[in-house]
């Protein structure tokens, strides 16, 4: 199918299988790799991006459900004031240590701080349920978007 | 390449399923994970895919007043977090969407999708059996409406036909049912539980408005996840409740409904009849829980054993008695 879609604020029309996983098509068709693989089933939330302003797991998202979407991933947030923000946030925190699981962490986070923009430390646990980490045991993580949420004021 | 189709009207979705009997896929939570193929490829489907997140009709949530009543009909293609989101999707239903996967998971997800999936372990499913919910079902020139325990027939099996597709669940929202699923939701937030603690903790809700002679009946809504964390995790097993107490604090209506404790979820009217009539506080729980026993068959898979939950099984019945014994 032609599928015809924007992502991170630019239009694209490319040639894929209806059924190619979102993920695939952003990883190795559109070369924008900071989406991540971990589980492949809606597990860990490596691979989460904004899909029409909702936080979705591109691993489950088939080509056909993108047609005329609006997609945002890190690549895309990390270039605007917002997502410039969280990550450095990430790192005064040490929020990252593998950081394997941070591109999906931060979509999440931004998921979040759009729905609730002073969140309390049960709304990120809540915000951040369906991303897995292996590393930093989420309490640094949790640090971080609080502190993206307080120094980014009137950003969200 | 199969043949896939996303159509904006729910009468294209009828023709295509008849003409090619495709796969509904609506969320695709499921199915993605079902026919999953190798990394960095797509799912292995060999058959026509009918896509029914675009299908207009099948989006929305809404209210009607029927002969027997208000009902509350969810549209086939509505998130789970568009239901959680709405104040009108009454306890203990709206609690376990709650308590379904993670939030971008819910985004996607359906619950006709969770019905349709026909897991053990689906979560709607106990609240809808206690409800009394019923499923739509229309194909092209016919629509039928049938009880959710008579749409589940096994693991993986429903009376669904090959030319249908789901188009909506229905929720009574009988007497004090109604109104008060909006405000019972804080009181049911405890309803996750780790394995260790089933048989502690609350997820019960009461709701009641005071009569005339100044006695307050009252409903408690009741619901316990039993899972290995509280996000992201398949149920081990569930249990659903309704019952409702009159102005003298007498159980009228007593409903409870066990999941993955068995093929189907499990309800049992005898054991039901034995609690209605009874003063609340006066209920012997073990003759109770005796009236289960018999009902609670389950088996041993990855996420439990047998014996955990027939243990924990009966103390989700010992619990819901407990909550309506507490207010
Ligand atoms: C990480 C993860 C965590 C999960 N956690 C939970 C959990 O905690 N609790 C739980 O209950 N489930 C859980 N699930 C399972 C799944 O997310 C739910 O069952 C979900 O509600 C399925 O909805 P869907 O719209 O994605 O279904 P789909 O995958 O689109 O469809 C599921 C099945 O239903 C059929 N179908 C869908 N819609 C219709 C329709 N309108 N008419 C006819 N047939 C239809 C499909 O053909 C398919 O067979 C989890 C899944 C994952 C991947
Ligand atoms: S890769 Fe998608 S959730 Fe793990
Ligand atoms: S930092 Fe390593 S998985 Fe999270």
């Amino acid at each position: 199918m032609k599928l015809e879609f924007t992502v991170n604020g630019e239009a694209r029309s490319i040639e894929v299988d209806p059924l190619r996983r979102l993920l695939d098509i952003l990883r190795d068709d559109l070369a924008l790799t900071g989406t991540k693989e971990g589980c492949g089933e809606g597990e860990c939330g490596a691979c989460s991006v904004i899909v029409e302003g909702k936080l979705v797991n591109s691993c489950l998202v088939p080509a056909t459900q993108c047609a005329g979407a609006e997609v945002l991933t890190v690549d895309g947030l990390s270039e605007s004031e917002r997502g410039e923000m969280i990550t450095e946030s990430f790192a005064l925190m040490h929020g990252a240590q593998c950081g394997f699981c941070t591109p999906g962490m931060v979509m999440a986070a931004e998921a979040l701080l759009r729905e609730q923009n002073d969140p309390d430390e049960e709304a990120v646990r809540e915000g951040l349920a369906g991303n897995i980490c292996r590393c930093t045991g989420y309490d640094m993580i949790v640090d971080a978007i609080q502190d993206a949420a307080k120094r980014g004021k009137g950003l969200w | 390449m199969v043949e896939v189709l996303r159509p904006g009207t729910l009468a294209e979705a009828l023709a295509f399923r008849k003409e090619t009997a495709a796969l509904p896929f609506a969320g695709g939570t499921d199915v993605m994970v079902r026919e999953r193929g190798y990394t960095g490829t797509g799912p292995r489907i060999d058959r026509p895919v009918l896509f029914l997140d675009a299908v207009g009709e099948l989006r929305s949530i809404t209210l009607g007043d029927f002969a027997a009543g208000a009902i509350l009909s969810i549209g086939a293609a509505a998130t789970l977090t568009e239901i959680v989101n709405d104040e009108r999707v009454p306890e203990p239903l709206r609690e376990s969407c709650r308590l379904i996967a993670a939030p971008g998971l819910r985004n996607r997800a359906t619950m006709a999708g969770n019905i349709c999936n026909a897991s053990p372990a689906g979560d709607s499913i106990p609240p809808l059996y206690v409800l009394d919910a019923r499923v739509v079902l229309a194909r092209e020139g016919e629509v039928r409406t049938v009880p959710i325990a008579e749409f589940l027939t096994g693991p993986g099996r429903t009376t669904l036909r090959d030319d249908e597709i789901m188009i909506a669940i229905q929720v009574p929202l009988d007497g004090d049912a109604a109104g008060d699923g909006a405000a019972s939701a804080d009181d049911v937030s405890a309803g996750a539980s780790d394995e260790g603690s089933a048989a502690a903790g609350g997820s019960a809700a009461s709701n009641g408005s005071t009569t005339s002679d100044g006695k307050t009946p009252r409903t408690v809504r009741y619901y316990r996840k039993v899972g290995t964390r509280r996000a992201n995790a398949l149920s081990k097993l569930s249990g659903a409740g309704i019952a409702r107490i009159d102005g003298r604090g007498v159980v009228t209506d007593f409903r409870l409904a066990l999941g993955a404790v068995g093929p189907v979820v499990v309800r049992v009217p005898a054991a039901e009849r034995l609690v209605a009539g009874q003063r609340a506080s006066e209920i012997e729980p073990e003759p109770i829980v005796a009236a289960y026993t018999p009902h609670i068959r389950p088996i041993t898979d990855q996420r439990s054993t047998a014996e955990y939950r027939s243990h924990v099984a009966r103390n989700l019945v010992r619990e819901f008695i407990s909550r309506i014994q507490e207010t």
